[in-house]
């Protein structure tokens, strides 16, 4: 037989009515190529840091 | 070669040199986007809404413009009973495409439905509330909110699994069965209630002894397949299980049926049939002692109004009775203020007698008593409506010095009662009542101090028009 304590840990709270309009701001819809743009902005970003790093030396 | 983003040209490549992105990365994101699409929907046809949520989340992780997919998504957690979470994706939806797209359609039909959506996100309060409730150990608190959630929300099937799990944990075999049933009637292949099936399918072998090596290769059907007909698994077995239970409820319906048509009907429809023949006998009496006014109510009606005039004309007799009683004692007492000197006292009550309530000889009293206090009552009463005049006080001055020259019409200040009225209307701007005012002191009062000023005010108005 299942352990039910272990079993609650499985659910979550479902979201309420009252919360939709939090949940979608807080959301900020994003998609996979949203994160692929952040990801390289944020490589480009540390590549020209070591670039400028490596110039200054 | 154009920008599927921004829509501007890329002459060479596939990077887009005005938003930056990656034309062949964004081309494979929509056919991967497109591909869980079709997965859900396929899922979404099958009822298994649990799978077809899992595609629909992937398929708009990888385009998050696919306000098609946000639509079946929303359909799907509205299916299960998540109304919330499909409200948030219809709203998202409708804010990427704002026209041609039925997301705003099932928007509006909720927002119509207001007491539907209020229901439906009771049930989900309830349900986090009794998962609240059961982190925190009080079990029998959280079963009660959670059968009421489940009772106004009765697709959520996350409250269903929730039970369930409550329901194996105290063995409770028969009720977790029902809910297990419950949630794969409407999610086909709901994975917790698979898990669950799968428990108390286990737990039931092993109880009963029988081959545990096919019951695993069965049980293990059942998680493969899910809520199939057509699997080899348990479930099949537990379905035919229904199925015979079924078979014989319903046989034993027939039946009894059948005994009921024969024997028991035929006295029943006869008792019944005597029943609402004495109903009818008795309705038309009734009607029959309505229109004649012999009805109990009728007679009991006409007694009380009968009661009722009786009384009231009691009522006056008894007032009529009282008011000469109050008039006479007035009188005595005017008698007695006049003796004591209190002229305007004795003057206040023999002024309120009413006359019709007087007898002859009471008139006669009364008369001689409003002679003895009325000239003194009326001097003072004129008095103060000079005062009153002073100041300014006209409406107050006009009732005080009318009542005074009904007192004391013929006393030697009579004549400047009349000349203070004359001049309180011709302020209000009534000259005919002016002119009578002024015309008796010409008339009655020749040796009075305000004769020829009464007079000239006589002709001056005399010669205004109107």
């Amino acid at each position: 037989m299942i352990n039910f304590k272990d079993e609650i840990k499985k659910y979550e709270q479902i979201l309420e009515l009252n919360d939709i309009e939090d949940s979608i701001h807080s959301t900020e819809m994003k998609d996979i190529m949203d994160m692929l743009d952040y990801i390289v902005s944020q490589s480009n970003g540390s590549f020209k840091r070591r670039r400028s790093g490596a110039d200054d030396m | 070669m154009i920008c599927s983003r921004c829509s501007k040209e890329i002459p060479t490549g596939h990077i887009c040199f005005n938003c930056g992105a990656d034309n062949l990365l964004l081309q494979k994101a929509r056919t991967a986007s497109l591909r869980q699409y079709n997965k859900g929907v396929a899922f979404a046809k099958e009822e298994d809404y649990s799978a077809a949520v899992e595609a629909l989340k992937e398929c708009v992780l990888f385009d998050k413009h696919n306000f098609v997919a946000r639509n079946l998504l929303g359909i799907a957690y509205f299916q299960i009973g998540l109304v919330t979470e499909a409200l948030k994706e219809w709203i998202i939806s409708a804010s990427i495409k704002k026209e041609k797209n039925p997301a705003q359609r099932y928007i509006d039909s909720l927002q119509k439905n207001a007491r539907l959506l209020e229901k439906l996100s009771d049930g989900i309060n309830m349900y986090n509330n009794a998962l609240e409730q059961f982190k925190q150990g009080n079990n029998d608190l959280a079963v009660i909110q959670l059968k009421k959630a489940v009772d106004i929300n009765p697709s959520l099937v996350e409250a269903n699994n929730l039970l369930t799990a409550y329901y194996l944990s105290v063995h409770d075999k028969s009720k977790a069965k029902k809910t297990i049933y419950k949630t794969l009637k409407i999610d086909k292949r709901n994975p917790k209630a698979l898990e669950y099936l799968a428990e108390l399918t286990s737990s039931e072998k092993a109880v009963s002894g029988k081959n545990s090596l096919s019951s695993s290769t069965e049980t293990e059907g059942y998680i493969e397949n899910g809520y199939n007909e057509q699997s080899n698994g348990i479930f099949k077995k537990l379905i035919s299980a229904f199925r015979t239970d079924f078979a014989l409820f319903g046989a034993g319906i027939i039946l009894t049926s059948a005994v009921f048509v024969t024997l028991i009907m035929p006295s029943t429809i006869s008792n019944e049939q005597s029943k609402i023949d004495e109903m009818q006998k008795r309705i038309s009496e009734l009607e029959d002692e309505n229109i004649n006014g012999t009805s109990a109510f009728a007679v009991k009606y006409n007694n009380l109004e009968e009661e009722y005039k009786k009384l009231q004309e009691e009522n006056k007799k008894y007032q009529g009775e009282y008011n000469v009683k109050q008039q006479e004692l007035d009188i005595q007492t005017a008698e007695a203020y006049i003796a004591s000197g209190e002229f305007d006292s004795a003057a206040e009550l023999l002024y309120n007698l009413k006359a019709d309530l007087l007898t002859d000889e009471d008139k006669i009293n009364v008369e001689d008593l409003r002679a003895k206090c009325y000239p003194q009552a009326g001097e003072t009463l004129y008095d103060s409506g000079r005062e009153l005049f002073n100041s300014g006080n006209l409406a107050e001055a006009k009732a005080s010095l009318n009542k005074a020259l009904e007192m004391a019409p013929n006393e030697n200040f009579s004549d400047n009662i009349l000349y203070f009225l004359a001049q309180i209307s011709e302020q209000e701007g009534d000259n005919a009542q002016a002119k009578e005012y002024y015309g008796r002191i010409v008339n009655e009062f020749s040796s009075s101090d305000v004769f020829t000023r009464s007079e000239q005010k006589l002709t001056e108005l005399s010669s205004q028009r109107g």
